[in-house]
This record gives C-alpha cells, sequence and structure tokens, in this order.
C-alpha cells in the first residue's frame, strides 16, 4: 500500500500551481498517471523515487514512512533515493553501454540468482552478453525493466516506458508488464497518454489537471463508458481494409466485435490496418430493434 | 423506422457489396447492402426498412437526380416541430413518414392532400427477411 499526501509548488507555463497527491494505491496493482504535460505527473514520481522533494506530506510505503514533513516544520524524515525500494523505467534506456545485458543487470545488484530469474522472464536469456549499442529499442527497454527489477522494489515507477517502440513491441512490452505484476507482485506505477495501454494493464487511472488528481477511476469508466454515453463513437482497431467495387471495406475490431464499414477513398488515404480509430454516426443514424436469439452474439466467445 | 414489405427480383454483386433488385406492388426498389444472407434469393419475401430521416421529399419534380428510389405519395399529416417535422405519407405501397426541416416544409407549401415524390438512396436502406409462419 502507498499512501500519499505530498504537496509542492510548480512552475507553469501559466503561473505556479500546487501539486496536491491526496491518495492511496493498493499494493500490487497497475495504476496509470495521466494528464496533460505539465500537469505534476512525472514530478508526483520523481517525489515517490526521491530524485524531488516535496515542500511537505508523507509517503507511507507498505507501513514504511519515506518521507515526512509537517505544514510549517521542519522535514522529519527524507529516505535518499538509494534507501527507497524503487525501481525506475524511463522512456530513455540509460543502460551503461559498455556493460553486457547480465553486467547492467548486475551492477544493480549483485544477485546472480535474481538476475537469471528476471533474464528468463523477460526473455533476455539469448541476449546477456550482448551490449547496449547492438540492441534494439524493445530489446534495450526489457533491459532496462530488468534492471529495475533487480533490487526487488517495492514499487515500480515507468515513465512513459513504451512511447517510443512501435506497435508490435509495445504490445509485447505490456505482455512482459502484466507477467512481472502478476509473478512478482509488485505496485506498478505507469506514466501513459495511450488509452489502449491504460485499458489493458492498469486496474485504475489517476487523471492529473495541474497539479490536483481530477479523476481516480477505472479505464473502461474512463474511456468507454464515458464516450459512448456522449455520443454514438467507439474505439476499434483496423484489421483489413478491401477494395469492393468503387468503395472500401474496412474491418474493425471494436471491443470483442468485428464489424465492417463502407470507407470512400478520401478516408482510405489516411488509414491503414492496425491503425487505433474512433468509429461513429450521427445520432440519426444508428437503428435499434431488440435482439433476436438466433443473431450471432459476439460476448459469448 | 419505416417498413415496406417487397420481393426480390434481382441480386448483383461484386465482393460483398450487393445490389437488390425489389418489387413493392408497382414500384421498383433498389438496396446497396454488404454481406447478405444466402436466404435472399429472387422470389424472397422481405422488409425494406428506412428511417424517416433518411427520405427527401420533392414537389413537381424535373430534371435528373441520381437518387435510386423514387416513391409517388399524398402527404397525410404533418407533426410540425420548430426545427423539425414528421410527415406521414399514403402511396401505393403504405404509409410512412419522412422527417425534415420545417424550413423545407414552409418554403415548399407542404400541407395535407398535397402530392410529393419521396426519394431514398439505395445505401439508406435495410432489409430484412420475412420469416414464414
Amino acid at each position: 500500500m502507498v499512501v500519499s499526501s505530498l504537496k509542492k509548488k510548480l512552475m507553469g507555463a501559466d503561473g505556479d500551481f500546487l501539486l496536491q497527491t491526496n491518495v492511496e494505491i493498493a499494493r500490487g496493482g497497475i495504476t496509470a498517471i495521466a494528464g496533460p504535460s505539465g500537469s505534476g505527473k512525472t514530478t508526483f514520481l520523481r517525489m515517490i523515487s526521491g530524485l524531488t522533494s516535496p515542500d511537505e506530506g508523507l509517503l507511507e510505503v507498505d507501513g514504511e514512512v519515506w518521507f515526512q514533513r509537517e505544514t510549517g516544520k521542519k522535514t522529519q524524515l527524507n529516505l535518499k533515493p538509494q534507501q527507497r525500494r524503487v525501481g525506475v523505467v524511463f522512456q530513455g534506456y540509460a543502460l551503461f553501454p559498455h556493460m553486457s545485458v547480465l553486467g547492467n543487470l548486475l551492477y544493480a545488484s549483485r544477485n546472480s540468482d535474481m538476475a537469471e530469474k528476471l533474464l528468463d522472464m523477460i526473455g533476455l536469456q539469448q541476449l546477456k552478453h550482448v551490449k547496449p549499442p547492438n540492441l534494439s529499442g524493445g530489446q534495450k527497454q526489457r533491459v532496462a525493466l530488468a534492471r529495475a527489477l533487480m533490487q526487488q522494489p517495492r514499487i515500480l515507477l515507468l515513465d512513459e516506458p513504451l512511447s517510443a517502440l512501435d506497435e508490435g513491441m509495445k504490445a509485447l512490452l505490456q505482455d512482459e508488464l502484466l507477467r512481472v505484476n502478476s509473478e512478482l507482485g509488485v505496485t506498478i506505477l505507469i506514466v501513459t497518454h495511450d488509452s489502449s495501454e491504460m485499458y489493458k494493464l492498469c486496474d485504475r487511472v489517476l487523471l492529473f489537471e495541474k497539479g490536483q488528481i481530477v479523476a481516480d477511476t477505472s479505464p473502461r469508466k474512463l474511456f468507454v463508458e464515458r464516450e459512448t454515453t456522449q455520443k454514438f463513437a467507439f474505439k476499434g482497431e483496423i484489421l483489413e481494409i478491401r477494395a469492393v467495387d468503387a468503395v472500401y471495406v474496412a474491418v474493425i475490431a471494436i471491443g470483442n466485435n468485428l464489424v465492417e464499414v463502407v470507407i470512400d477513398s478520401d478516408e482510405k488515404e489516411n488509414l491503414q490496418a492496425g491503425d487505433i480509430v474512433v468509429v461513429g454516426t450521427k445520432a440519426f443514424n444508428p437503428t435499434v430493434r431488440k435482439f433476436e436469439e438466433q443473431e450471432f452474439d459476439f460476448s459469448r466467445l | 423506422m419505416n417498413r415496406i414489405r417487397a420481393a426480390v427480383t434481382a441480386i448483383d454483386c461484386n465482393g460483398n457489396l450487393h445490389k437488390v433488385s425489389l418489387a413493392a406492388g408497382k414500384e421498383m426498389i433498389t438496396v446497396i447492402t454488404l454481406e447478405l444472407a444466402d436466404d435472399y434469393t429472387v422470389g424472397a419475401l422481405v422488409d425494406i426498412h428506412f428511417k424517416p430521416a433518411h427520405v427527401a421529399l420533392a414537389k413537381n419534380i424535373t430534371g435528373e437526380v441520381s437518387i435510386a428510389n423514387r416513391l409517388e405519395a399524398t402527404v397525410s399529416e404533418l407533426q410540425k416541430g420548430k426545427l423539425l417535422t414528421d410527415i406521414l405519407l399514403d402511396s401505393e405501397i403504405g404509409k410512412f413518414y419522412a422527417l425534415t426541416t420545417t424550413e423545407a416544409v414552409e418554403r415548399m407549401h407542404i400541407a395535407p392532400g398535397d402530392s410529393v415524390t419521396a426519394l431514398m438512396k439505395a445505401s439508406d436502406l435495410y432489409l430484412s427477411r420475412v420469416k414464414r409462419l
């Protein structure tokens, strides 16, 4: 359990604002930290890791106080980053280029058993003697993840760790994060702008705006339920676009349903398989009729 | 949703795009649709469905119009709103509604008893199979 009631004055593009994080995060979950740039997301992670000092407040992790300063008093406690059991992965890889993958892991902690376990779990066993300059972006980010886990952190802080990767590699690393979370039980906080990533990984989203947590809910409530009640629009993924006659037909996965939508050549120009899209129509267009039993029910798949 | 009963007279396809020709009384109707179930064959009895908002109205129409379907009808009732008017039409193949702007109704002086032409695009029509009892 992470208990945070930290405050810090921040300088923003349009004036100073107060970052205030009164939140309790249960052990073992994956929480998304979302919100526009400059809303305090990264500072929140830095305050947890000890890289940035809060002005005041309390930070307690699994019953252990990491930071404490009451209003108007001197700092009572402020553990150094290396005293906090936190793993950090940022968008940049920050690996030691002259050390092998295994060397990078052992630099974080000289625990070869743990290193071997993580190399297996994150699929790096084949690459353990390779040096970072010879790795792809996705491989480097996996090494960074494994290294962050070497000290068996209580919290893993991820700041847009997958944003520089292509869709396929992103999906692979998302699966690995889920595995790390379930096998090691580590609490994960991830800064991300990607709503499908939040939907896939996270059980909770904290939405930051100008330093305040303005929404604290599930990804489903935030994206799916809200969007569909406001307008007839669904987020989906294009699986295929076929030319048919003088038009194009896109097969789109929306949730667990596959639908076919006719698109024109102008729309087709900007779309391709794999694209995440919004399928929408005006409120005048959809037809509504009673569900009939013999209709194919995708929800049973 | 409007419903008109019709019989399939021809089916033309290109890939999974279909043009279904139908006869409702003396009127010929064309529907463009994607996937079509196997039991839509020539002679099959179907219902054509269309939304009132997808029906355009014309009076004294001349010249060429690309819209595939035209039905001659008589205005039977008007339900006027501030912005939209729901118009009940009577035709040889049954009653149906057209939803249009109140501004258009006033500009065209549409009143009960008037003869109008209802225009429906082939891609705005839906089909459903009439089940045998």
